[in-house]
């Protein structure tokens, strides 16, 4: 017998297979039994033969098996696990409903499976339960996501208090941070003490750091995706909370039970009312006066089901910071005359986000979403004064008046398909196009009825919007090779047009997974990204004032390259384990020049910086516990960050601020009694970089005549001397260390159950035992008139207080 | 009320939460004092030299002009002059040379207490004089009125050659030349004051230039690179008066002058603002902090009709 012969027979034999072995899919929903809301994440898998998928961003699932019989299991984290079994001889729809588990005793809720994390091919990302986040200690009683994230390895939080996200190495513009798909520009509120997110509202948060999937693009260091509620589809609920510094109200419930659904949450400060009788009563503030400050946020979202294969949504976001100071129309007598005086001064700045949303599944492999956003940032600052002048002659007025804006606004459309053929593969590709208008800051100055000599004014000074236009197209395929290998494979294309130039980019996406056994898997992944907008920003403090500006002619985009290799360790799946090391290289970075700032508003933005390499790498370790009475998790974050630019710091290497050697963070809950949870939090990590001076000496002063550099306007400014003037020595940027950072906070929660509902009341402490973190240094004077070195800190011993009902 | 109470005293606590206390880093650098020269010179003047030390900032003592250094001026490694001797008003002035256009000259500092010795180099950059100076003034606010006549704003063409052989660095200042007359023991004393004025200007090749006004401006031949040059400034008069007299000065810098020049001008902006970025003077000396740099000045009078 040849060789041939086999070889036919053998091909014969796969031929065949087809034929013998009908496919078929299930697919559908999966939804918490109680409100309605898509559970993103949970895994649908067949115990026989290990094949399953993990619903996606909007509860949908799709899972192709040959013919047979089958027992199917849903499980997601928190939820009692369901299984049936289902005979697969066509293609079935399913909407799967799956019950909260209690909390006590043995299971207590935190993150995601492990499993899922050790099957995943997604490396360096985190999906973070709401419950999880609403048990932690909280600043101000304030739950804070971007704060809870903080707490993760990879990621820093910049200065004391902030709520940014400095994720390995990178920028506070870096992050792509998504509220249903739209992004948000400035997610502070208070300069950057809180995020802008409203935990009552929030379904589902994920953040990746590396291993980006080519579904994602256009910022270079993390996604933060927040998935908002979608109101309960069953009956209606609804939650309120005092607390120190504000209130919450969170109304939602069905229009048409299970059909159509809402979800309103509202959040405002009132410091502003507290405060305003203390001020009135220190004196200063006359009491036609009023001045204050306050933030609000709020979400609504609302959604329908036209059918099984068709759904919409509309959600949108609006919050608000502001300061004000208003004196009312004031009238006195001077000299015969009458005058009125009248002023208002604000500063502000806020977001809109909105989405319109449409699901539609083609059929059982084919899922589509279609959305429309739009995203709002801006920062204004009014100052406004009127006098009234009243005699014999007649009435004149006044005004004088100041006006600044800047922000940027998206327009934007994208369509995204997730297409599953079959266990092995899971395809996803779609398209996106953002319209942006960059808004860098315009003045408007107005002088009316002023006196004689100075003339009437209306005029706008500052620079003109810049209009740009970013789309990309992607493709990816979680496929599996073999039973331990999986692979995400995908490239992701991007354009930038502005100024009629065009900047365009492909960028390769690689993430791999190989099971060494169930429970242990390797990973790799490298990721190209690519930013065409840039954040100026002084002091990386999350100030209103930090301009989104484009890449344009002269500032290229922002680039990074990150790989990153790391392994996964589920025990009993009550532990996680994960261990990872990244290297990234970012290009075309920007920072102000030495002694810009955003200040001095009249001139080009591209001007006042500098262009540059930055690079980080480290290693990562995450210990996590899932179940049992004590749950929470250890992180440790081994890092080193360095930027280098040809123009700052003579063009040598230098750390970055926020170059932080180790990080530790260290996280438990766990119930007292049926009554009283505990949780607390440490976290440590090495002192910031900072630049301050070393030595004083004087400078060039004069001695020859051309002292008018420096000395100008005065009576010897032509032929005279001046004054010897000090100048101060700096060794470079960021080189010297501030004091480590170390903080222990700690929360306790009565959980009351009603007969309506439930009551919560938080009791909460930060910075347990004081420690004055440095927040910043100078130079200065210490209590003895002695030269020192001066550490500011802000926040110490804060106790808070919260309460809470549920019904 | 109980709550009420609660609430009260947490924002009370978070009012007075901020606090300031003295750090002690234990690595913060704590430097010995190094040699500090300034000396800026121009051709066929005497060379003039200010010693002084650096002191850590946090170092509570007034800064020490040093009286005993020994100050040597090389040109090709042959030593010119040695300067020992300071003047009343504690500069060193040379005796018996004068630096001249063109030349690479190195000078070299000793003092007793100060381990290192400072080097430093630089030349006179070739002297560039002010061809023509064109004016135009705006008096379309100025009022007849014999105490105040009202505001102008000027703008001033100001035409130069810029040498081709290398790169050329320059300051331009206008001066206003008025006079002021004063009884002084029994007789009437006329005086001339001199104030910068206060420029703007659109030209690309202005460094400084970011749309504010400032009393000099810095710029090189980044753009006119060996060609005739017009530079445009503008400036206001916030007091006009006729026939006002402007002394137009175009220093021509060394590439040291220019640098110093420039980082310690954005290093007194930034004194101002809070959030500016840190800025790092330059220096050209080798052991020491300082400047020792070349210019020369030309200068043209203009006065308005």
């Amino acid at each position: 017998m040849t060789i041939k012969k086999p070889l036919l027979l053998i091909a014969l034999f796969l031929l065949t297979i087809p034929l013998f072995a009908q496919n078929y899919t299930i697919s559908g929903y999966i939804l918490d039994k109680q409100s309605g809301e898509k559970l993103i994440g949970a895994n649908i898998y067949s115990k026989a033969n290990y094949l399953g998928t993990s619903s996606n961003s909007y509860g949908f699932f799709s899972l192709t098996l040959a013919e047979g019989e089958y027992e199917i299991f849903f499980s997601f984290v928190g939820y009692e696990l369901k299984h049936d079994k289902i005979t697969l001889n066509k293609d079935i729809q399913l909407e799967i409903e799956l019950n909260p588990t209690i909390e006590i005793d043995e299971v207590v809720v935190t993150a995601d499976n492990p499993a899922r994390e050790v099957e995943s091919t997604q490396m360096s990302s985190i999906n973070l339960a709401v419950k999880n986040i609403k048990s932690l200690p909280a600043f101000m009683g304030e739950v804070d996501v971007i704060k809870t994230l903080q707490l993760l390895p990879g990621v820093q939080s910049g200065t004391e208090g902030a709520s940014g996200l400095y994720v390995r190495g990178g920028g506070a513009d870096q992050n792509l941070i998504l509220l249903d798909g739209t992004p948000v520009y400035n997610a502070s509120h208070l300069f950057g003490f809180f995020s802008v997110f409203n935990v009552d509202a929030i379904n589902n948060i994920e953040l990746i750091k590396g291993g980006f999937p080519a579904r994602h693009g256009g910022r270079l260091s993390s996604v933060l995706d927040i998935s908002l509620k979608e109101g309960n589809m069953k009956e209606f609920k609804g939650s309120a909370s005092i607390g120190l510094i504000s209130s919450k109200l969170t109304l939602e419930g069905p229009i048409k039970k299970d059909k159509t659904s809402f979800i309103v949450s509202g959040r405002r400060t009132y410091l502003d009312y507290i405060v305003q009788p203390f001020l009135r009563g220190l004196g200063g503030y006359e009491n036609n006066t009023s001045q204050g400050y306050y933030f609000y946020d709020l979400n609504a979202k609302i959604n329908h089901k036209f059918s099984q294969k068709d759904r919409l949504y509309l959600s949108v976001y609006t919050g608000d910071d502001k300061f004000y100071q208003k004196q009312k129309p004031y009238s006195y007598l001077y000299d015969g005359v009458v005058f009125t005086d009248k002023s208002e001064a604000n500063l502000g700045w806020g977001n809109i986000t909105s989405a319109l949303r449409w699901n539609h599944q083609f059929n059982s492999k084919l899922f589509s979403n279609t959305s429309l956003t739009y995203s709002n940032y801006k920062f204004s600052v009014k100052d406004y004064m009127e006098n009234i002048r009243e005699d014999d002659t007649g009435v004149t007025k006044e005004i004088n008046s100041l006006k600044y804006f800047s922000g940027i606004e998206d327009f934007a459309g994208k369509i995204d398909f997730d297409y599953l053929p079959s266990p092995d593969h899971y395809v996803r590709f779609g398209l996106n196009n953002i319209y942006h208008t960059f808004k860098p800051g315009v003045s408007v100055y107005q002088i009316s009825g002023a006196s004689a000599t100075v003339t009437d004014l209306d005029t706008t000074l500052g620079q003109k919007n810049v209009y740009a236009n970013e789309f990309s197209a992607y493709i990816e395929d979680d496929f599996r090779i073999s039973a331990s290998l999986k692979a995400n494979l995908g490239l992701h294309y991007s354009g930038f047009l502005v100024n009629k130039k065009m900047y365009q980019s492909l960028q390769p996406r690689v993430s791999l997974r190989y099971l060494i056994t169930e429970s242990w898997s390797l990973k790799a992944s490298y990721a190209m990204m690519e930013q065409y907008i840039h954040l100026l920003t002084n002091n990386n403090i999350g100030l209103p004032t930090d301009l989104w500006v484009p890449a344009t002619d002269k500032i290229l985009p922002q680039r990074s390259h990150q790989i990153a290799v790391g392994v996964s360790k589920s025990f009993s799946n009550k532990y996680l384990l994960s261990v990872e090391g990244y290297y990234k290289d970012m290009n075309n970075l920007i920072e102000y020049k030495d002694g810009a700032s955003f200040m001095g508003i009249s001139s080009d933005w591209q001007d006042k910086v500098e262009s540059g390499r930055g690079w980080s790498y480290g290693g990562e370790v995450f210990f996590e516990k899932h179940f049992g009475k004590l749950s929470g998790w250890v992180g440790y974050t081994l890092s080193w960050t360095n930027r280098k630019f040809d123009n700052i710091n003579g063009g040598k290497v230098f750390p970055y601020k926020y170059d932080r050697r180790h990080d530790i963070s260290v996280v438990l809950q766990a119930p007292l009694n049926k009554k009283w949870d505990f949780s607390a939090s440490w976290v440590y990590g090495t002192g910031t970089a900072h630049t301050l001076p070393t030595e004083r000496y004087y400078g060039e002063s004069g001695g020859v005549d051309i002292s008018s550099l420096f000395n100008t306007n005065n009576y010897n400014g032509y032929y005279g001397r001046a004054f010897n003037t000090e100048l101060e020595h700096i060794d470079g940027r960021n080189t010297i260390r501030a004091a480590d950072y170390h903080r222990f906070d700690i929360s306790f929660m009565r959980t009351k159950e009603k007969k309506w509902g439930k009551t919560m009341l938080t009791l909460g402490v930060y910075n347990v035992y004081n420690r004055k973190n440095p927040f910043y240094y100078y130079i200065g004077w210490d209590d003895r008139g002695n030269r020192a070195l001066r550490r500011v800190s802000l926040f110490p011993f804060i106790p808070s207080i919260s309460y809470k009902v549920e019904f | 009320m109980k709550l009420q109470d609660i609430f009260i005293g947490l924002i009370l606590i978070l009012l007075v939460s901020s606090c300031e206390t003295t750090e002690r880093i234990d690595d913060f650098p704590l430097r010995p004092s190094k040699l500090v020269l300034n000396s800026l010179f121009t051709a066929d003047s005497m060379w003039t030299f200010q010693v002084s030390k650096s002191l850590s900032v946090l170092d509570n003592a007034e800064i020490k002009l040093i009286d005993n250094a020994l100050i040597e001026i090389y040109q090709d490694d042959n030593l010119i002059e040695s300067v020992t001797q300071q003047d009343s008003d504690k500069w060193y002035r040379s005796v018996s040379t004068t630096p001249q256009a063109g030349i690479d000259y190195t000078v070299k500092v000793t003092a007793p207490g100060f381990g290192s010795t400072l080097i430093a180099d630089s030349y006179v950059p070739q002297f560039v004089p002010v061809t023509e100076v064109e004016a135009l003034i705006d008096t379309s606010n100025v009022g007849g009125d014999e105490w105040y006549y009202g505001s102008a704003s000027a703008k001033m063409k100001i035409s130069f050659s810029d040498p081709a052989a290398k790169d050329n660095y320059y300051q331009l200042s206008v001066i206003a030349v008025d006079t002021t007359e004063y009884f002084y023991n029994e007789e009437w004393i006329k005086e001339n004051y001199y104030s910068s004025r206060y420029l703007s200007s659109d030209d690309p090749a202005i460094s400084n230039a970011d749309g504010d006004y400032y009393s000099t401006l810095l710029f090189y031949d980044e753009y006119f690179n060996g060609k005739d040059y017009i530079l445009e400034v503008e400036f206001e008069e916030w007091e006009y008066i006729p026939n006002r007299s402007y002394i137009i000065r175009l220093t021509s810098l060394s590439e040291e002058s220019f640098n110093y020049f420039r980082s310690v001008m954005t290093y007194n902006n930034s004194q101002h603002d809070p959030f500016a970025e840190p800025v790092e003077i330059f220096s050209n000396i080798e052991n020491g902090f300082g400047i020792f740099a070349g210019f020369s000045m030309s200068e043209k009078v203009y006065t308005l009709e």
